[in-house]
């Protein structure tokens, strides 16, 4: 992996070294936001994430188009998920998981499911949960009215402090 | 094994709530739905011990054999499509229940209580009031049937001692005569 900052108006390189694990910000600030679009595809491979690193703020937001389906299929880290539209997968791989270096005490984070949108979630144990902060401080879930959870998981697990379940939920799994 | 969520705070508050495919559901205790609960497809959703239902709307698809349950629905009505079945504690405490023609079956396992506080029944076809307690109060034997074809509500009240036992009322709308 190689690391570049921003200098001036370009790029410059900075490291490839394990060591810039521990750089700061990689993805700032907190109010900037990823916003996933387009058409249906996996925007989450499973070798290209992960939840180990947690110097990168910034809110993911997932609005493809109308009936398209975006696919997360590894552990996904940031400070806060916004599901928009379409229908999101999120495999038995994956985790949506808070950045816990911005909080260092209580709840933090807000994950929501906005009306119109779908998360299909194969979470399946408590290892391997729908949602989480690092460690063990939860954070808050929200599912507004029109939106759909359908779970297909096992047990899912979802650590949050608060939960609001305005949206249908729809445990949906077929075997077990 | 279960389909169940555990955390922090364990959601047991849903709006809509449905459950679909082959796999075994349990159910939580306790467990509020604020609008409708339905069986889409796959076995019927089982208590787990202990379960508690308490819910508002709609009823759908599965005939639901409870435990304990509350209706506490200030407006609104809920609409059954299916017997609704409580093995023990039934508090009717707000709610126009809406029956469907289907049958209310109270305090089937004779442990439990049903208690009145508020509101009506709506097309119930059959009342089964099992193990009726010794002595008829109007808590626990006030029944209010709905008239359909006059409006307003006929109101059945049991006062004194009773033999205990099974109770069956069926309530008949006859058009025309009052």
């Amino acid at each position: 992996m190689i690391l570049k900052a921003r200098s001036g108006a370009d790029y410059v390189f900075l490291s490839k070294s394990p060591g810039l694990l521990s750089l700061n910000d990689w993805i700032y600030p907190i109010t900037g936001r990823i916003v996933f679009r387009g058409t249906s595809r996996t925007i989450v491979t499973n070798t290209s994430w992960s939840a180990q690193n947690d110097q990168s703020k910034f809110t993911a937001v997932f609005d493809p188009d109308p009936e398209q389906i975006l696919t997360v299929n590894a552990p996904f880290k940031s400070t806060g998920f916004i599901i928009q539209s379409g229908t999101i997968i999120q495999t038995n791989c994956s985790i949506f998981s808070f950045n816990s270096n911005i909080a260092p005490t209580g709840p933090f984070g807000e994950f929501v499911l906005e009306s119109g949108a779908t998360l299909i979630s194969n979470a399946l144990t408590t290892s391997n949960p729908i949602i989480r902060l690092s460690g063990t401080r939860p954070v808050s879930l929200l599912y507004k009215n029109g939106a759909n959870l359908i779970l297909r998981g096992q047990t899912p697990y979802i650590e949050a402090a608060s939960v609001l379940l305005e949206g249908t939920i729809v445990y949906g799994r077929s075997l077990g | 094994m279960q389909s169940s969520m555990a955390s922090t705070q364990n959601p047991t508050n849903y709006h809509n709530l449905s459950f679909a495919n082959g796999a075994k559901k349990v159910l939580r205790p306790p467990l509020a739905a604020s609008w409708n609960l339905s069986l889409i497809s796959g076995p019927i959703p089982q208590e787990s011990t202990g379960g508690t239902g308490s819910s508002n709307q709609q009823m759908n698809a599965w005939p639901l054999d409870l435990t304990n349950i509350t209706i506490n629905k200030p407006s609104g009505t809920v609409r059954l499509d299916n017997d609704l079945r409580f093995k023990n504690n039934f508090t009717m405490t707000s709610s126009r229940l809406d029956f469907g023609s289907n049958g209310l079956f109270i305090n089937t396992v004779a442990t439990g209580n049903y208690i009145f506080a508020n509101r009506s029944w709506r097309n119930l076809a059959n009342l089964h009031y099992n193990q009726i307690p010794h002595t008829l109060t109007a808590v626990n034997a006030t029944f209010q049937f709905e008239d359909r074809c006059q409006g307003g509500i006929r109101s059945v009240q049991l006062l004194g001692d009773s033999p205990g036992g099974g109770m069956q009322i069926s309530y008949t709308d006859i058009p025309g005569s009052n």
